[in-house]
């Protein structure tokens, strides 16, 4: 019976190296980056999973619902998903990337698809009115317009922080005039028509940016691997045509392990960027690195050297 | 040692006979197996359900073949009164117990190797070759099931059945939370309940160390040294609970 204490004291004594174990454990999961919060998510099942220790798992339930929401069309409903399972595995970078390709394109595209039958149902309305009714709503005539052109803009010469400025300043001198008009006895529904309409490029440049934030967001947590400082460069080079921007994150990109597509890419908004010889250089440098890359590349450099222009 | 082995090799010919494990074992291979239908996902995110799903389900079903292993692995000698034959022989109940865990670690280690087999078989059907990370997550897991295993067969030798089933549930889900625990023992600035809170914190397993799976599938590699400390964690913790077992078993009437 002695002899069965000493299992005892064994026992206990035991916990004292397990203590300072945990402590070196709980340092290592810092360190290594192995820690993740704690997070309330919606839906039962999930929840208990991750109270069970199955993470990754609720993350992928999660992420079952993202997919079947985006094939339906919902891509509002995606978001607080998206953030859900970033939130619950932040270093899955294909979050990230599909989180910020959502918001900068998709959604940026659902804020807008009903522009033309808007634009069009007022353009009808527009027929029926007296010569009294034109002088009236003049600035709405003028305010749709300028819409038209900005979405334009919007697509066909970007969105630096500039020329985001200048469509938001052009928007705003419009709505305080479409605000003075209502204090008159406007009708109601044409107006808000008109204010419905100047509300999407401000949502489109709204979404482009949260685009844009969900993928730096993304990058802090994954600063030691190409992918998102990728997706962000091409971001802003095709989406954004903000191409001081798309070359600084792509510069960043090929400071990681990165494949060949990355310099290819960097190669064209250097050229947007009008850094020409630089340009050149990273072509010159495409095909060291790449061979299978060498035609394109050569015809670039021809086309650059003669033409100082060689991205269509 | 041979008196170990040999109640070590009768208690796993004596799981082998049971319908359970073979069940339990079976929905693990089902659900490893149902996760090739994520094919209509991209390839990259397929293969991050593939291991996924694999991993959770050989956790799970192996932290049920570990307690459903120990638990009657005391009580059904009791109940069936061979333990009277066995203890009436030159066995002490120190090889008895021993022999029992070392035989829930040859049940587990059969059953861990077909799910993991059938787990890495499924990878190299996708034509995806497992990373070492890989094996680093399994055998995580592998020591957390022996901890399982060892916690429960612990208990089986003062408590019933019924309350070891629930309780060893019950740590197994705190056990994945003590984590966030300490994270809320470390804003008390109540002195009491923040030593309350960090002895609580020492003794409640922290499942929650061998959890690197998530972390894997997402490509973070994981050291050598922080597996040797898990690892080590997990064994002084079996040899705790262990002899735990084996004073609690001493000191019961049977």
């Amino acid at each position: 019976m002695k002899k069965n204490w000493v299992n005892l004291f064994v026992a206990l004594l035991l916990f004292i190296p397990l203590r300072f174990l945990q402590v070196s454990i709980d340092y290592s999961r810092k360190l290594e980056d192995l820690e993740t919060g704690l997070l309330l998510l919606p839906g039962q099942a999930a929840g208990s999973l991750v109270l069970s220790g199955f993470k990754g798992l609720a993350a992928d339930l999660l992420w079952l619902n993202v997919e079947e929401y985006w094939h339906s069309g919902q891509h509002y409903k995606m978001l607080p998903l998206l953030e859900a399972v970033a939130w619950l595995q932040p270093t899955y970078v294909t979050v990230w990337a599909v989180g910020g390709w959502h918001m900068a394109y998709n959604i940026y595209v659902q804020v807008g698809q009903d522009e033309s039958k808007i634009s069009e149902a007022f353009q009808k309305q527009q027929e029926t009115w007296s010569a009294g009714d034109r002088a009236k709503y003049e600035v709405l005539v003028e305010a749709v317009r300028e819409n038209k052109a900005i979405l334009q803009q919007l697509d066909k010469k970007g969105k630096t922080d500039e020329l985001v400025k200048d469509y938001l300043s052009r928007l705003e001198k419009y709505q305080a005039r479409i605000a003075a008009l209502e204090e008159k006895e406007a009708d109601k529904k044409l107006v808000e028509t008109v204010k419905t309409l100047l509300e999407i490029p401000r949502n489109k440049i709204f979404w482009y940016r949260q685009g844009v934030q969900f993928l730096k967001k993304g990058i802090t947590y994954n600063p030691d691997k190409y992918d998102l400082y990728f997706e962000l460069g091409w971001t802003y080079y095709h989406k954004g045509m903000d191409y001081p921007n798309a070359v600084k994150y792509l510069e960043k990109a090929i400071k990681h392990p990165h494949p060949d597509y990355v310099d290819d890419v960097l190669a064209h908004a250097y050229e947007k960027n009008g850094q020409i010889d630089r340009a050149i250089a990273q072509w010159e440098y495409l095909i060291t690195r790449a061979p299978s890359f060498r035609s394109i590349a050569e015809r670039m450099i021809h086309d650059l050297k003669t033409k100082g222009k060689a991205t269509p | 040692m041979k008196k170990i082995w040999v109640i070590a090799q009768n208690t796993f010919h004596e799981s082998l006979r049971k319908r359970t494990l073979y069940i339990v074992l079976v929905f693990g291979l089902v659900v490893i197996g149902a996760s090739k239908f994520f094919s209509f996902l991209t390839a990259q995110e397929e293969l991050k359900m593939i291991q996924d799903v694999s991993f959770s389900a050989i956790e799970f079903f192996g932290a049920l073949i570990a307690i459903f292993g120990a638990l009657g692995a005391i009580s059904s000698e009791i109940e069936k009164r061979t333990i009277y034959t066995l203890l009436s022989k030159p066995i002490t109940r120190y090889h008895f117990v021993i022999g029992k865990f070392v035989g829930q670690i040859l049940i587990l280690l059969v059953n861990f190797l077909l799910l993991c087999l059938f787990f890495v078989g499924l990878l190299l059907f996708k034509k995806s070759v497992p990373n070492i990370e890989i094996f680093k997550a399994l055998f995580l897991i592998f020591v957390e099931l022996l901890l399982i295993s060892s916690i429960t067969l612990a208990l089986a030798t003062f408590t019933s059945d019924a309350f070891n089933i629930i309780f060893s549930f019950f740590l197994y889900i705190v056990g994945h939370l003590t984590s966030y625990g300490r994270q809320l023992i470390e804003r008390t600035e109540n002195i009491i309940l923040k030593g309350l809170g960090d002895m609580l914190y020492t003794i409640v397993p922290n499942y929650e160390n061998f959890a690197i799976r998530d972390k894997v599938v997402v490509g973070v590699p994981v050291s050598w040294q922080y597996v040797g400390k898990t690892v080590s964690y997990g064994l002084i913790y079996i040899v705790i609970a262990i002899l735990i077992g084996i004073y609690c078993f001493q000191k019961r009437e049977v």
